[in-house]
């Protein structure tokens, strides 16, 4: 055997040997190859064959030896060792700990609330099957037109018709007031909703005075009957109608809008039974021209929207063929179902959504930037216990292992406790509404469990990241260097941990900011004139046509309720209105005397019927004329208000007083009067033009169809006048639903919601990301200073000024901070885009919110960089050369 | 060394580590001329190869049956660096035991009249 074919054999054998277990290669590798080559030289050939046969006995052997020397060894009784391990060396660290966890688990916690509100709102706003195949029209139908399109089987999988109103259902001797469905027999079958007792309606159920049976929903079987299937089969009464309970509807599932409160379902035939009102004429399913439905289609595959709506306005016209339809100047339009569910405002909605986890997300990173920046840390402080564990003879595989169970561990914890935090995170976000009133609370929202997996997997990931990938990289370093306690790596492991600070702050920056600008445009829409003053006034509701109030007797009730509350102490105003301010609208189409519009220009009104005090009630002042008085009675002359954009805009300015407007029907409306300007639905609408009209003359709201709400003015607490108020209007009749039972400030709450829940929302945020940013800088500043304590040492015994000392740890500190609010600023000016829809009178960009925001944010990176400094500067030279 | 363990707990001893203590037995060798001294006194039937001498070498050191001597060049080999390993007194007396044990057993045999097999291979 010649010497380059030996050497060969010799390397491979070398190489053979990293086969054997770490500690016998460690220590013995190099006398083995050694032995080997000693082998080869005198042996030739028979060596090799005798060297491999070696290396087949003894590494099994050597092997099993090498295995964890306990009774029962095996995977999992390492693992618990190791779990062990890592639970006791976070015992030892509690402030470590409690820092990792917290921040993981408001960090999952957050993300994981709202995503559940995304998936509740956006990804799956309701609980029916294929949605995507689901449309909505609109316009509203009547019970013909459903019919006729229902006929259509070529295009639709389904056609299902509703329609809902509230009712007093009484059950077991109480009476509730609640939210009825009345839809088609085929609605269940087709949104393929299931029964979760009893059974749904099927299409034998719809049929004109076939029995009167009600299906409940879910969540009102479960709120108010308290999942009893005893109810199935059991009578109620539904506005007075004998109903039997024949099932509920499957769990989850809420109508066509997510935030839909439905208790009760009625088979649509039942309609002119069960309902009051207009509905109660026994024609209602036969008139054409009384368009009550709302049709929600299931096309078939492959048949387009676009397609199908044509057809349903030939059908339209086909059966409207005698009406004048001039005001229907739009074709019908197909949307799709999961568009329309989110109401209105669907974009603003999801503008909102996506704000909320803009900032989640944001903070989620500001937490795993701290939590890598703790890790950074730990990890350099563990090279030395890592380095023992090496020397003494632990596998870095064992000692990887040992770190990655670590990270699992804190994740676990962190995602126990995000659990924690999500519900509590959920159930605080059931206190608001989205945009457009829809309430949080009523979407029933549940952790999202795909959420938390997913979300504690970042977290995680994060975690194993900065924890393993520096550990192995000093557990792969020499084991010497890191026994003497040499920091090779310090200047780059502190360059990755200023860049962490600098993400921190400007992220943190960004939540400032957000919250800066939220706080500004809640402080001017606070300011905002309303048109009506909300403090001291308490208000209530009733719906006297459920109660099958006739208008004499509805008529009295308004008048004794009137007469009720004005006896309470400190009351000083109180009147009916048929629409509270912000709480919907009225809109009719107009006829002004001596007006005359624009060709396409519509003339119309908001308005609601108001009884004599309300202008005193509600707080809107009267700029001219008079308030309505107890003269305006039916039968005398229609009298009404209107409002300064009114003015201007009908009347050009001029004094409308003995003015005429007209609503249709040749019944002419003589002005009165002219109120201030109010808020009709929002903070930032346009000024519409609005009459007010006497409660007493007013067709719906007087004759008892549509509800009425009382506002009463007191000077005192108007929260202590809500039970009082409340038990007068069930002195005058026990059968009357009284509802809304609320101060007049609740209800308008709606108002500044966006306001307030992005103030709200950013602050928590923002107040956490500033307390992580200020550890995070401080931890920089502290750990560049406990690293370079022998030089400041030397240089404070060489006679370095202890400012130059101070200015130089404050600067490790500080500077990161500043290249973070710089590029904070930079990201605020781009982001700010998102938060324009929510933000009242203040721009994206205020100058002086940045400014503020930048100079608090410096100053606490001032601080938190200035105390490791200073003690820095007070370091005893003596001491930290010793201590090295 | 005022106290000596027990040696029972070492035996009976595995043949590795007999045959390592008795290449041992007279002065200390390092790796290479243990695994010549084994092949000698075992007429070549024992070849140990590096993986199982170390693999037993360490065993034992961890056990305080040898200890390292110290590094120094073979004359007999080349001029390369050499660990060399002895036994200890422990060493000595678990060999010794487990020679009393053999010769117990040798005895045993003898009195049964159990005759040795043919020669070895």
């Amino acid at each position: 055997m010649n010497d380059r074919i030996a050497h060969a054999i010799e390397r491979l054998y070398a190489a053979l040997l990293w086969l054997y277990p770490p500690p016998l290669r460690i220590a013995h590798g190099r006398e083995m190859r050694q032995c080997a080559r000693t082998q080869i030289r005198h042996q030739g050939w028979i060596a090799v064959a005798r060297l491999g046969a070696d290396l087949l006995t003894s590494l099994p052997v050597e092997w099993w030896r090498a295995r964890p020397a306990r009774p029962h060894g095996g995977l999992m009784k390492g693992l618990g060792r190791d779990i062990h391990y890592a639970v006791r060396v976070f015992w030892r660290s509690p402030g470590f700990t409690l820092a990792a966890v917290l921040t993981l688990a408001l960090g999952i916690g957050a993300n994981t609330a709202i995503f559940s509100l995304a998936d509740a709102t956006l990804l799956r706003p309701l609980k029916v099957s294929r949605i995507d195949q689901l449309y909505a029209t609109n316009w509203s139908v009547s019970y013909p037109d459903y019919k006729a399109f229902a006929a259509r089987g070529d295009l639709f999988d389904g056609v299902v018709g509703a329609s809902g109103g509230r009712v007093n259902v009484v059950a077991d001797g109480d009476a509730v007031l609640v939210d009825a469905g009345f839809v088609s027999g085929n609605y269940f079958g087709v949104l393929g909703v299931p029964p979760a007792a009893g059974r749904v309606f099927g299409p034998s159920d719809d049929v004109p005075n076939g029995p009167l049976v009600g299906v409940l929903s879910h969540r009102w079987w479960a709120s108010h009957f308290g999942r009893d299937t005893g109810v199935i089969g059991r009578v109620v009464r539904v506005n007075g109608q004998a109903v039997t309970i024949v099932g509920v509807a499957g769990e989850g599932f809420r109508g066509l809008r997510p935030s839909d409160t439905t208790a009760i379902y009625f088979p649509l035939t039942a309609t002119p039974r069960v309902r009051t009102g207009f509905f109660t004429r026994p024609d209602m399913l036969e008139i054409v021209g009384m368009q009550w439905l709302t049709a929600t289609f299931r096309l078939k595959p492959g048949v387009e929207p676009g397609a199908a709506a044509p057809v349903l306005d030939s059908v339209y016209r086909h059966i409207h063929a005698t009406e004048d339809d001039s005001d229907r100047d739009e074709g019908f339009v197909l949307t799709p179902l999961r568009t329309r569910a989110l109401g209105g405002r669907a974009d603003s909605v999801s503008r909102f959504v996506v704000l909320l986890g803009v900032v989640v997300v944001l903070a989620l990173l500001i937490g795993c930037a701290n939590l890598a920046n703790l890790l950074l840390s730990r990890a350099s402080v563990r090279r030395r216990e890592i380095g023992v564990r090496l020397a003494i003879g632990a596998g870095r595989v064992r000692v990887a292992r040992q770190l990655l169970v670590e990270s699992l561990v804190l994740a676990i914890a962190g995602g126990a406790a995000g659990l924690l935090a999500a519900s509590g995170l959920l159930n605080a976000l059931g206190r608001f509404e989205l945009p457009g009133g829809m309430a949080i609370d009523a979407l029933d929202l549940r952790i999202n469990g795909l959420a938390l997996a997913f979300t504690a997997l970042v977290s995680c990931g994060t975690g194993v990241l900065f924890g393993v990938a520096p550990a192995w990289r000093a557990a792969r370093l020499d084991v010497l260097g890191s026994l003497r306690s040499e920091s090779r790596s310090t200047t780059s492991r502190s360059r990755l941990r200023a860049t962490l600070v600098a993400v921190q702050v400007a992220l943190s920056l960004v939540l400032l900011a957000g919250t800066g600008l939220f706080l500004r445009s809640l402080v001017r829409a606070l300011d905002a004139p309303l048109g009506f003053r909300v403090d001291g006034v308490a208000t209530a509701s009733v719906n006297l046509g459920a109660a099958r109030y006739t208008t004499a007797r509805a008529a009295a009730f308004y008048d004794e309720a009137l007469a009720r509350v004005h006896r309470l102490p400190g009351v000083t105003a109180a009147a009916w209105t048929a629409v509270v301010p912000t709480q919907g609208a009225r809109v009719f189409s107009a006829t002004i005397d001596g007006y005359r519009p624009h060709p396409k220009e519509d003339v119309y009104f908001y308005n609601s019927a108001v009884s004599p005090d309300y202008f005193r009630a509600a707080g809107t002042r009267l700029l001219r004329g008079r308030a309505f008085t107890d003269a305006d009675r039916p039968g005398a002359p229609l009298v009404g208000i209107v409002n300064e954009t009114a003015v201007k805009m009908y009347w050009n300015g001029r004094d409308p007083i003995g003015g005429r407007a007209s609503g249709g029907e040749d019944k002419w409306i003589t002005i009165v009067g002219v109120a201030e300007d109010a808020r009709v639905t929002s903070l930032d609408e346009k000024p519409v033009p609005y009459i007010y009209l006497p409660f007493a003359q007013d067709g719906v709201a007087y004759r008892s169809i549509d509800p009425a709400h009382l506002l009463v003015r007191t000077d005192g607490d108007e929260q202590a006048l809500l039970g009082p108020v409340a038990e007068q209007l069930r002195a005058i009749d026990r059968d009357a639903p009284v509802y809304d039972v609320s101060t007049f400030a609740w209800r308008v709450r709606d108002l500044v919601m966006p306001q307030q829940m992005g103030t709200t929302l950013f602050a928590c945020f923002s107040v956490l990301a500033l307390a992580l940013a200020a550890i995070g800088i401080y931890g920089v500043a502290a750990y560049v200073a406990v690293l370079r304590t022998r030089e400041l040492g030397i240089r404070i015994a060489l006679g370095a000024a202890r400012t130059d000392i101070r200015r130089l740890v404050l600067r490790q500190g500080f500077m990161p901070a500043v290249a973070g609010l710089a590029a904070g600023i930079a990201l605020t000016l781009v982001a700010g885009r998102f938060a324009e829809a929510f933000l009242y009178h203040v721009s994206p960009r205020d100058p002086v919110t940045l400014g503020v925001t930048a100079v608090v944010l410096g100053t606490i990176a001032g601080v938190a960089a200035w105390i490791p400094a200073r003690r820095a500067s007070r370091l005893d030279p003596v001491r930290a050369l010793r201590e090295e | 060394m005022s106290r000596i363990p027990s040696t029972d707990a070492f035996l009976p001893l595995t043949p590795a580590i007999s045959h390592i203590l008795l290449a041992l037995a007279d002065t200390e060798r390092h790796g290479y001329a243990i695994m010549q001294e084994v092949a000698r006194l075992t007429g070549g039937a024992t070849r140990m190869g590096p993986g199982t001498l170390y693999g037993t070498i360490k065993r034992m050191l961890a056990s305080g049956l040898v200890e390292e001597a110290d590094e120094r060049p073979d004359p007999d080999l080349d001029d390369e660096r050499r660990r060399y390993y002895r036994m200890t007194p422990l060493g000595r007396a678990v060999l010794a035991a487990e020679t009393a044990r053999m010769t117990a057993l040798v005895d045993a045999a003898r009195e049964k009249r159990v005759k040795p097999a043919g020669k070895r291979s």
